[in-house]
């Protein structure tokens, strides 16, 4: 299989259309962080489905109500809250009540009873088999139509006679025996939600003085239910644009994959003139970083779910960081643009740390400091130890934070204010992942800064020592990890995969490799190339997409396992966990998340085939996995 | 303007809303003031209800409302949000050059 049939011009038109795409997301996270939009549309298996997101506004009501204490409750849960309405209101003001709540479409709905006498509860409860029905011409279904109090001062015993139509419910109204009643609406920012019936039957007649008190008790039970309602819908758009976040992310990374795939191979292409080489080069840069964008959405979904996971290891802490040093700031000290300072002598030391992971954060804070350092500047990067802790503290020359911002720098989609976003770009997602990086290490990560204009300083500590607990699992990391940099005996790869670009680059790279591959579209065809190699044992290792055709990736795998023991590599566009972990237990022995890189693939490969040979031939495939 | 041909050319306009979220009905007002501004009498909207019709949201790939989606002259331009913005809106359509 060639790349001959694409151009250059397809090519750029490619990553012209991946930047549309990518510009829509900002566009899309720009526009909801800055509130313009208020709706979000999730494509469900169903379908379509539009959130509105009143969060925002909804929230702050939400905890300007609660801390004024509003309501006799500090429960959000509107079950729990109106029953302890209702027994309030029959310590003294009513002998019984009932709170009706009409819905937003359906029938209304009885929710609170309360009697003084404990006694006579469960013939109250009883009243909750009768709601009010909509129409009726009196009662509380009149009160929800006009929104108008009724008091009925002295109940006739005419009036019970009629309370309902069915000689059930007269039964038990007339044996709580009321003599006079009070009907309020519960009423809301211009809704009515419901209605509060309160009754006496100790002889106590409601004058227009308890009709006050019942209406302003009306108005708090509405606030109370508005709240918990606002609240509900406030968590439901949360879920929502967590799943919106995933779905985006994955949207625009797929498409990545047969980009990079055939930028890396042209790159390698000997004949191409060393002019257009460098312009690769660019291309694959700025699509590598576009990656990188998708990749901090992703981090940021899983750690607002509390799934970040971190793989640890003894990992040299000064390493890491003049790496960053390097990756980071390389280009512009050549420049001259940039002056570094360091000491990173208290920094020579291993630490126990995902190295990935951590050097995320630096790279998130030394790229932050370039960024913000306007013309020339000097970063300052020192270390030193504390009694449990190695501090290091990157100081910058830059633009400074302002006071007020110093204290929400931190939360995801914040830069320094809105300004800042327009001038500097960027998602303003770096700092909250890196904090949250640095958090699940068991360090912290601190800002300070003494105002716009007079630079920043970033401070990371990390614990010394801790490993004692995870010293299996360390054992374990380094036995399974260093990759072998081996090209080995050629493979015969079975490569399935039904997006018919993404397989075409891929074989076209793994052919580069050395490798033959064979390309299945669907499971089926998969396990019909498989078994046409069973004889001679031919298939060694299995590429397999995670969403085929007629049906997964998984399915897949625990096949080709379960009857030809073949080792597999899942690929997928989502990296979430449930997929990471489901992968495992298909019997797939390595999990990536496209777009996937020449080198990675490489490296993967190599263990892969590595752990193969070490694995007893008695051994099954699969629990080799972690 | 940078050309005058694109002048005569009708904009049409299609503005995704969601019902009546306060972005939604922000979003058509702004529309109308700036496309009388700007565009009298060489404009056509477009509203698309998305809570009636939410699957209609796939064939210009909507994903937060309300958006604006200009459909000619191609190439086909999106601008998400309320439209509050109009130097955004007008370098979004096109209709002043981007610095």
């Amino acid at each position: 299989m060639t790349l001959t049939g694409r151009t250059q011009e397809q090519l750029v038109a490619e990553v012209a259309e991946l930047r549309e795409r990518l510009h829509d997301a900002e566009e899309t996270l720009r526009a909801i962080r800055e509130g313009e939009a208020d709706a979000l549309v999730i494509t469900e298996q169903q379908g379509e489905k539009v959130y509105t997101l009143k969060s925002a506004r909804a929230e702050e009501n939400l905890r300007l109500l609660a801390d004024a204490g509003v309501m006799p409750t500090e429960s959000l849960d509107l079950a729990a809250t109106l029953q302890s309405a209702a027994r309030l209101a029959v310590s003294g003001f009513a002998d019984w009540c009932v709170i009706d709540l009409s819905s937003e479409e359906g029938p209304i709905e009885r929710v609170a009873t309360a009697h003084a006498d404990p006694d006579l509860q469960p013939l109250v409860e009883e009243l909750k088999r009768f709601p009010p029905r909509g129409d009726e011409p009196r009662g509380p279904a009149l009160v929800l139509r006009t929104g108008q109090a009724r008091r009925i001062p002295q109940l006739s015993p005419e009036c019970l006679q009629t309370a309902g139509e069915d000689p059930e419910h007269q039964r038990v109204f007339a044996a709580l025996a009321p003599t006079s009643a009070l009907q309020v609406p519960l009423a809301a920012r211009g809704r009515i939600l419901g209605v509060w019936s309160f009754y006496s039957s100790s002889g106590r007649l409601y004058d227009e003085g308890d009709q006050d008190l019942a209406e302003e008790l009306g108005r708090r039970a509405a606030l109370a239910i508005d709240n918990a309602r606002l609240y509900g819908a406030a968590q439901a758009a949360n879920l929502a644009k967590d799943q919106f976040l995933a779905t985006l992310s994955h949207e625009l990374r797929t498409p990545l994959t047969p980009v990079l795939a055939v930028i890396s191979s042209l790159e390698g292409d000997d004949r191409l003139e060393a002019k257009v080489r460098e312009s690769l080069a660019m291309v694959r840069r700025n699509v590598e970083l576009e990656a990188r964008l998708i990749d901090d959405l992703l981090d940021l979904t899983r750690i607002s779910r509390g799934k970040l996971e971190l793989s640890r290891r003894q990992t040299d802490l000064r390493e890491i960081v003049e790496q960053a040093i390097e990756t980071c700031c390389g280009q512009d000290v050549a420049s001259g643009r940039l002056r570094i300072v360091k000491d990173l002598v208290a920094a020579d030391q291993t630490v126990w740390a995902d190295a990935p992971r951590l050097s995320q954060v630096f790279w998130n804070l030394l790229n932050n400091a370039v960024k913000f350092i306007p013309q020339e500047g000097t970063i300052t990067i020192r270390s030193w130890r504390e009694p449990s802790e190695i501090a290091i503290q990157l100081t910058d020359t830059g633009v400074g934070i302002s006071p007020g911002a110093l204290g929400h720098i931190f939360n995801a989609f914040e830069q320094g204010d809105l300004g800042t976003t327009r001038r500097f770009g960027g998602l303003g997602l770096g700092l909250a992942i890196s904090k949250a990086i640095v958090e699940l290490h068991g360090g912290r990560l601190s800002a300070e800064s003494e105002g716009t204009g007079r630079g920043a300083t970033f401070t990371v500590r990390l614990p010394i020592g801790g490993r004692r607990r995870e010293a299996a699992e360390a054992v374990e990391t380094e036995r399974r990890g260093a990759p072998k940099a081996e090209s080995g005996r050629p493979l015969h790869i079975l490569l399935a995969e039904d997006h018919a670009d993404t397989a075409e680059a891929l074989a076209a790279l793994l052919e580069g490799l050395g490798h033959r591959i064979t390309v299945a579209g669907s499971v089926a065809e998969a396990l019909a190339a498989a078994a046409a190699s069973a004889g001679t044992a031919d298939v060694d290792l299995v590429i397999s997409d995670l969403g085929l055709p007629d049906g997964t990736g998984f399915d897949l795998m625990r096949e080709l396992a379960h009857r030809y023991r073949l080792p597999g590599i899942a690929l997928s566009g989502y990296g979430m966990e449930e997929d990471v972990e489901k992968s495992r237990q298909a019997g797939f022995a390595r999990h990536l998340t496209k777009p996937v890189t020449l080198d990675l693939l490489k490296e993967v490969i190599g263990q892969v085939r590595e752990e193969d040979l070490n694995a007893l031939p008695a051994l099954p495939r699969s629990p080799r996995i972690r | 303007m940078e050309s005058p041909a694109e002048d005569s050319e009708l904009c049409e306009l299609r503005l995704y809303v969601a019902g009546q979220t306060p972005k939604s009905v922000t979003a058509l007002a702004n529309l109308k003031k700036l496309c009388e501004e700007h565009l009298a009498g060489k404009y056509r909207i477009e509203v698309i209800d998305l809570l009636e019709h939410p699957q209609l949201a796939r064939g210009d790939q909507i994903l937060a409302i309300p958006t604006l989606v200009r459909r000619l002259p191609s190439p086909i331009r999106k601008i998400i949000g309320d439209l509050s913005n109009t130097e955004r809106v007008l370098v979004g359509l096109d209709l002043r050059s981007r610095r």
